[in-house]
């Protein structure tokens, strides 16, 4: 750097370091931790779904709780496969340059929107299952339970929903400021109104 | 849910003393890379804190065929663009160059302004995007080659970016060419 003004403006910069080495490596310990606690989390939800159907499945045994378990089941296993191809090979994009990565990092976007819109198929298909659980208990326990059924349903799908709806909005915004910075970064200096 | 890419990634234990090096290291210019990009100190450490989890996850990816700095600062870089991404800051840096050109400061405070790195550093915050990828990049060290390396560009258009950006944080401060 022969330039004195970048000199002595690389100087100054560097008299100031903000952040101290031992809290960065903490931090990273920290991340870690979470990492091994979202992974396990991840299957460990997933275990369980598969477990409680298998006990509605077995202790139970009516016709209106086995059509529910294997609703869950398949459930599961549906959106176990579609995350994991879904996220598979977007992951490893921090070591590209700048404007690979925001392409990267737009298409992983992108993937997060798809997640979120199967979000609202399965919700759907949930809603589906549990009708048609409630069909099979009216058939053969009257309609004494349903009202309880009924409730749980709307908290439990109003709630699902609601999260859909504020990630749905967080993302699509997200997915608009990568793409800005994207044309940002492409602009010609030169001539910044391009 | 499950992202297949982690687990290869969990099974390796041994790179947390290869990171603290790294960040021994390269920690400084990461707090002030970090700091050009977030100015409110718990969002800063939220950036930090990033960026060290993508280099733990990048470190093992390393195959030296460009220098270490070079590569923590491309990780860092975009680390920091997914930060901006996510939060954006309050005046939005992508388009200011028209903002900075309406609120010079008076001459009579440019000279206490140029004195601190901090007011350095709230100058280069203020730079469109671009500009001051490459200034950042350049006051950390790095050649414009690497500049370029770690942005995606040319050579040509580092040093073109370069010359806007001293051009546009002379006036920030206030200097006279």
């Amino acid at each position: 750097m022969s330039d004195p003004d970048m000199e002595r403006w690389a100087s100054a910069w560097r008299d100031d370091p903000q952040s101290a080495t031992a809290d960065l490596a903490r931090m990273a310990r920290r991340e870690r931790r979470i990492l091994y606690a979202w992974i396990g989390f991840d299957w460990l939800v997933g275990a369980a779904l598969l477990a409680v159907g298998a006990w509605m499945w077995l202790a139970i045994g009516t016709a209106p709780v086995r059509f529910a378990a294997v609703g869950i089941w398949v459930l599961t296993i549906v959106v176990l496969g579609f995350t994991v191809s879904n996220w598979r090979g977007m992951l490893a994009a921090d070591r590209e340059s700048a404007a690979e990565f925001l392409t990267i990092a737009i298409r992983r976007s992108q993937a997060r929107l798809r997640y979120i819109r199967f979000g609202w198929q399965i919700l759907v298909a949930d809603i589906i299952v549990v009708a048609g659980a409630m069909a099979l208990e009216y058939r053969d326990e009257g309609a004494a339970r349903l009202p309880t059924m009924l409730f749980s349903l709307a908290v439990a799908t109003g709630s699902v929903a609601i999260v859909l709806l504020w990630w749905g909005r967080r993302e699509r915004r997200r997915a608009g400021r990568l793409t800005a910075m994207q044309r940002a970064m492409a602009r010609d200096p030169e001539n910044p109104h391009e | 849910m499950s992202r297949a890419g982690d687990y290869s990634i969990v099974k390796d234990a041994n790179r947390g003393s290869e990171l603290e090096r790294v960040l021994l290291t390269h920690g400084p210019a990461l707090g002030r890379l970090a700091a050009s990009y977030e100015s409110r100190p718990a969002l800063r450490e939220e950036l930090l804190q990033d960026i060290a989890f993508a280099l733990w996850r990048a470190l093992p990816s390393f195959r030296h065929e460009a220098s270490e700095k070079t590569f923590v600062m491309r990780i860092a870089t975009n680390r920091a663009l997914s930060h901006i991404a996510a939060r954006p800051p309050a005046a939005d840096g992508l388009d200011a160059a028209s903002e900075i050109a309406d609120s010079l400061p008076r001459p009579d405070e440019l000279a206490a302004r140029i004195q601190t790195a901090s007011r350095l550093q709230q100058a280069v915050r203020e730079l469109p995007l671009a500009l001051r990828q490459v200034m950042v990049l350049a006051f950390e060290g790095l050649s414009n080659e690497d500049i370029a390396a770690v942005l995606g560009l040319t050579a040509g258009n580092v040093g073109v970016r370069l010359h806007r950006g001293k051009a546009m944080l002379k006036a920030t401060l206030g200097e006279t060419t």
